[in-house]
């Protein structure tokens, strides 16, 4: 016969579990600070678009672009995008009260497709964030190249 | 088959920040200090201010800098400058940052000391002319 396994009952915890986070602080501090900011979807209804032939290649597989202001002021990126043949290296414009106070530039990771060697290689790309928001992709090296793709997670900057 | 789904309400919000929270823990404690201004340390060596470069610890125990550097001339083993005490990390900090040569642009490791020195020994002998500070960020407990 098969073995049963049975699912803790999350309801039959609930007390516990709410005595162990207001032991630990988590629920004050949560209470205290209200709700945690949503992240936001670049292209979604009401939120900047993807430019220029950057978007999100892979239907959010890879990672959905998005952004999001914490409580500290520091606003984050997170998600992939990428582009087949880009009209301009300019991605995205950041809304206001999202964007540094002055130019800002940031390491990522990212692959490209060389066309001289036929190959796909891994680079380190740079991330131009300006103080009017723009989102403009760097790559370290300068051979023709197409279908580029960019990682935005490791990208947080102060907005103050 | 691929999953249509309706737009989330988080997303129909306007794109503005909805923080309304302890706004005097925002920002940087004491606000951001400018290398090379009165009573501040000064850059050493033959590196020069490309992007005003400052740094600033904020509430939550963290340091950041910001800012670019470029030497006159070939690069020298100097330390960019020196970090004041408060602002310094516990262990040896390493930050990746995108530096650009007159041969090059290739990823390489600033290092901050516990000591605050902020430095990058290997770029010694070729002419930099961007080398962003804007990837470092610490704890400094």
């Amino acid at each position: 016969m098969a073995e049963v396994v049975r699912r803790p009952s999350l309801g039959r915890d609930i007390p516990a579990l709410d005595a162990r986070l207001r032991h630990s602080n988590i629920l004050v501090a949560g209470r205290r600070r209200g709700p945690i900011p949503p992240w936001r979807q670049f292209g979604a209804l009401g939120q900047p678009a993807l430019l220029n032939g950057w978007g999100d290649r892979n239907g959010g597989v890879d990672g959905v672009p998005g952004f999001f202001l914490d409580e500290r002021g520091v606003t984050w990126l997170r998600g992939h995008i990428g582009a087949a043949a880009p009209s301009s290296m300019v991605c995205a414009v950041l809304p206001e009260g999202f964007r540094p106070p002055q130019l800002l530039k940031l390491p990522v990771a990212g692959n490209y497709f060389d066309t001289a060697f036929g190959v796909r290689s891994w680079a380190f790309y740079q991330v131009l964030i300006g103080a009017d928001g723009t989102l403009t992709i760097q790559r370290e090296v300068s051979q023709v190249s197409t279908d580029q793709n960019v990682w935005l997670d490791s990208l947080s900057f102060a907005i103050l | 088959m691929r999953v249509q789904r309706a737009p989330s309400i988080v997303n129909l919000l306007p794109p503005t920040p909805d923080v309304s929270v302890t706004r005097r823990e925002r920002g940087p404690h004491q606000g951001w200090n400018a290398v090379g201004s009165v009573g501040q340390p000064g850059l050493q060596g033959n590196w020069q201010v490309a992007r005003t470069v400052s740094f600033a610890r904020w509430h939550h125990g963290f340091v950041s800098l910001r800012g670019e550097l470029r030497s006159v001339g070939a690069a020298s083993s100097d330390a960019f400058f020196t970090l004041p005490a408060g602002y310094r990390p516990p262990r040896e900090h390493r930050a990746l940052a995108f530096v650009t040569t007159t041969n090059e642009e290739r990823p390489l490791i600033v290092r901050v000391g516990t000591d605050g020195r902020v430095h990058m020994p290997n770029i010694t002998g070729v002419t930099v002319t961007a080398l962003p500070l804007d990837s470092c960020i610490f704890a400094v407990r």
